[in-house]
């Protein structure tokens, strides 16, 4: 857990990790240290970590935060001519999270068949549909990807669209993980595929960027 | 309010979930409490692109480096109750870590607690007669009060205790929105360690102003110490769940007016 925590400037922390950078005359690499603030896991915090009420998209958010901590003192990232010690980033701010938390409760009450179902429309997702839909909305929160707002295809599988005046995408959250995604600035058209798991393709993330900046 | 009994490691298997499942499967009184399984997946990083080296730091070449992705895997499952007016009102939640029942049609703890306990008990007998262990017992709940013309201290005034052991009284000054969040180790009457977490907050939801309490007990299977074990039994739980509650009604009883101890149903220093 990294946090900005007064216990990070303990002695014994200063000791050991030190602050600025320095050399090593015995290997002849450089290493950088960045300023960081750092509070260790096993610390005995009167602090819970357990949520029994804990929502998908916050469950999201603690794999990721707990993923980005990893990119501590002890990261290194080794060079030809230097071993960089990486400092944690700062977590990613609970708005941007908070974002996506409308979507994915939409998602569950689709599934749910509580918001506001009209029973003509579109089929109830089924739990395939709901469960890609939730780790396809995963991987975008993960790309650091603006949050979208959702919709119900007919045959229930679940959707996500962006729009911006004449610019507009969307994706379709197959249960095969073979989403298929579409967008336009208006004058131009692009579509293709996103296979999950797998990388999101690059002129995706460029429309769904481009939409929205 | 939520009650959760949680496991210590390793947590749950697909065999144990599998398990579970059957026992609801088995037990009419359950599936008819429940009408509605569902499965849950659980999302998981994938590409963990450091290799430890000799010394335990990570290592990775830039070269090698490809952005993460999560992928999914069996997460449990969740038993549904909804109202007529398609409201869920209660939920089991069968996970790796725990097994919780949340009950968003609160109204008395001695109402509550036989129905909460009634659920739990198969399923924790069932996981402990297949290696599961107790880590801890908690119990969780939230209060939340509109606040009609809107955060003021007036209005935190006439909610909150102005005595309170629990919050600072300048908070009770400010003019707008405020936290507190707060946790401490106790020890509970048969020794065991007890962390209380208590998050009280003024603040503004999608519009709305609110006051809202939120609070987490839990009981841990050691002594006070921490690291001396003491063993929770599947019989145990009642009693605990007991301990819990009278800890979260000393801690509102210790931050609430009486007016608004009135308000939510609680017996001023009482239960």
């Amino acid at each position: 857990m990294i946090s900005n925590s007064v216990l990070s400037r303990s002695p014994a922390f200063l000791s050991t990790m030190p602050m600025t950078g320095g050399q090593s005359t015995a290997t002849q690499s450089t290493v950088y240290v960045v300023s960081e603030y750092f509070v260790s896991t096993k610390h005995s915090a009167a602090k819970s970590e357990v949520d029994y009420l804990e929502s998908p998209v916050e469950q999201i958010r603690a794999q990721v935060n707990e993923w980005l901590s990893r990119f501590g003192s002890r990261t290194r990232v080794e060079t030809e001519d230097a071993t960089l010690l990486l400092a944690p980033p700062s977590q990613i701010p609970q708005e941007y999270f908070d974002s996506y938390e409308p979507v994915f409760r939409t998602v569950m009450l689709y599934r749910a068949r509580v918001s506001n179902w009209s029973g003509d429309a579109a089929d109830i997702p089924l739990e395939a549909q709901k469960n890609a839909a939730l780790l396809g909305l995963a991987n975008l929160v993960l790309g650091l990807l603006p949050a979208p707002s959702p919709m119900l295809l007919e045959d229930g599988t679940i959707g996500a669209f962006w729009r911006r005046g004449q610019c507009y995408a969307s994706i379709d959250f197959e249960v095969d993980g073979e989403h298929s995604w579409a967008g336009t600035d208006g004058t131009k058209f692009h579509s293709g595929t996103w296979k999950v798991p797998g990388q999101m393709p690059p002129e995706l993330i460029s429309e769904l960027l481009s939409i929205n900046h | 309010m939520a009650i959760g009994v949680e496991w210590a490691m390793p947590h749950l298997d697909d065999a144990q979930f599998a398990s579970l499942q059957a026992v609801y499967e088995a037990n009419p009184e359950i599936k008819e409490f429940f009408p509605t399984l569902a499965p849950v997946q659980a999302f998981l990083i994938q590409n963990q692109f450091g290799v430890a080296g000799p010394d335990g730091a990570v290592q990775f070449e830039p070269k090698n480096f490809t952005p993460p992705q999560f992928t999914a895997r069996n997460g449990g499952f969740d038993l549904q109750r909804f109202d007529t007016a398609g409201k869920l009102t209660w939920v089991a939640s069968v996970r790796p870590d725990f097994i919780s029942v949340n009950c968003t049609a609160y109204d008395r703890w001695k109402n509550v607690k036989p129905q909460a306990l009634a659920i739990l008990r198969p399923f924790v007998e069932a996981a402990m007669a297949r290696g599961a262990t107790i880590n801890a017992i908690g119990l969780q709940y939230q209060d939340a009060f509109r606040l009609l013309d809107g955060a003021s201290p007036d209005a935190t005034g006439q909610l909150f205790r102005k005595d309170s052991r629990y919050l600072p009284m300048h908070l009770f000054e400010q003019p707008s929105f405020w936290h507190c969040h707060q946790g401490w180790f106790s020890k509970a009457p048969d020794e065991r360690r007890l962390l209380n977490n208590v998050a009280t907050e003024v603040a503004e939801v999608n519009g709305t102003h609110f006051a809202r309490i939120g609070g987490q007990h839990r009981m841990f299977a050691t002594l006070a110490d921490g690291l001396t074990s003491k063993p929770i039994a599947s019989g145990e739980i009642d009693q605990i769940l007991q301990c819990l509650h009278d800890e979260n009604i000393s801690v509102i009883n210790g931050i609430l007016s009486d007016g608004a101890l009135k308000a939510i149903g609680c017996t001023v220093g009482g239960t």
